[in-house]
């Protein structure tokens, strides 16, 4: 039973690194820099660290004033 | 070094303010809205993710204390690319590492056939970001911050032009000079 899961794992390993090759190999284009760019921009991820950092650094401040642009804009 | 960002022009209407935040906040829509667009400009100018970190939040704390001060005059993402671009030029100044950033040679584009018209190909796009990162690197100041600027579908040329000081058609008459440069940097980093 366990040399069958061992011989499961090793081909579902093998299937992941063939598609991982295949993707590889397949060239992506871009029509503009600016494409690549906004490409780039998609699959680059925001660390989530940056909110919680907020979310702490804002606490203690008073909120901001001004709140005629801000019910405007947000109708809150 | 002169700031672009817009100084407030009058006194807040109200004395009292929304609830402050990121729970459920119109604070958290806006970052939630903006916080990628301005963590990917400010990785890219400052060429260091520690860094574009702590800009990303520095650029909204900062939002969040003017934010009373906004008037309307331009769109929130607009004020919030001019609060990013003066924090990264500061930033960078701070550094020294101004120089280093301009570092462009212009004949190594300038004297190249790139053809901006035709397509951009990568066949490892595990390594595009550090291929961009390269070729940014190796353009005028001005050049990389259009490019970035421009990739955004969300600003207009106007907007573009309101950010970088200058006209909208001086915007587009840069613009293919810079394409053409990225286009070539970044073919010389494959």
């Amino acid at each position: 039973m366990k040399r069958q899961n061992k011989l499961i794992s090793q081909e579902q390993d093998q299937l992941a690194a063939r598609q991982q090759q295949q993707q590889a190999a397949s060239p992506q284009e871009f029509a503009s820099v600016e494409e690549m760019l906004r490409h780039d921009a998609l699959h680059t991820p925001v660390p989530p660290t940056i909110a919680h950092r907020l979310e702490e650094s804002v606490r203690d401040l008073p909120p901001p004033p001004g709140r005629g642009w801000w019910r405007r804009f947000f109708g809150g | 070094m002169s700031s672009i960002v817009s100084e407030p022009l009058a006194e807040p209407e109200c004395p009292d303010a929304p609830q402050a935040g990121l729970g459920s906040s119109a604070f958290a829509e806006l970052y939630t809205e903006h916080s990628r667009s301005i963590y990917y400009l400010c990785l890219r100018l400052l060429r260091d993710p520690d860094k574009a970190e702590d800009a990303t939040h520095d650029v909204f704390l900062k939002a969040f204390r003017k934010m009373g001060q906004f008037r309307g005059e331009s769109s929130w993402r607009t004020w919030l690319y001019q609060i990013a671009i003066n924090h990264c030029r500061n930033l960078l100044a701070a550094w020294q590492e101004r120089h280093l950033l301009s570092n462009a040679d212009e004949a190594v584009w300038e004297n190249a056939a790139a053809q901006t018209d035709s397509p951009l190909r990568v066949l490892e796009t595990k390594e595009l970001g550090e291929r961009i990162q390269k070729a940014l690197d190796g353009l005028p100041a001005e050049y990389r911050l259009l490019l970035l600027l421009v990739a955004d579908e969300k600003l207009s040329y106007e907007q573009v032009g309101a950010l970088t000081q200058q006209s909208a058609d001086a915007v587009r008459g840069k613009l293919h000079r810079a394409r053409k440069a990225f286009t070539v940097l970044f073919h010389q980093t494959d």
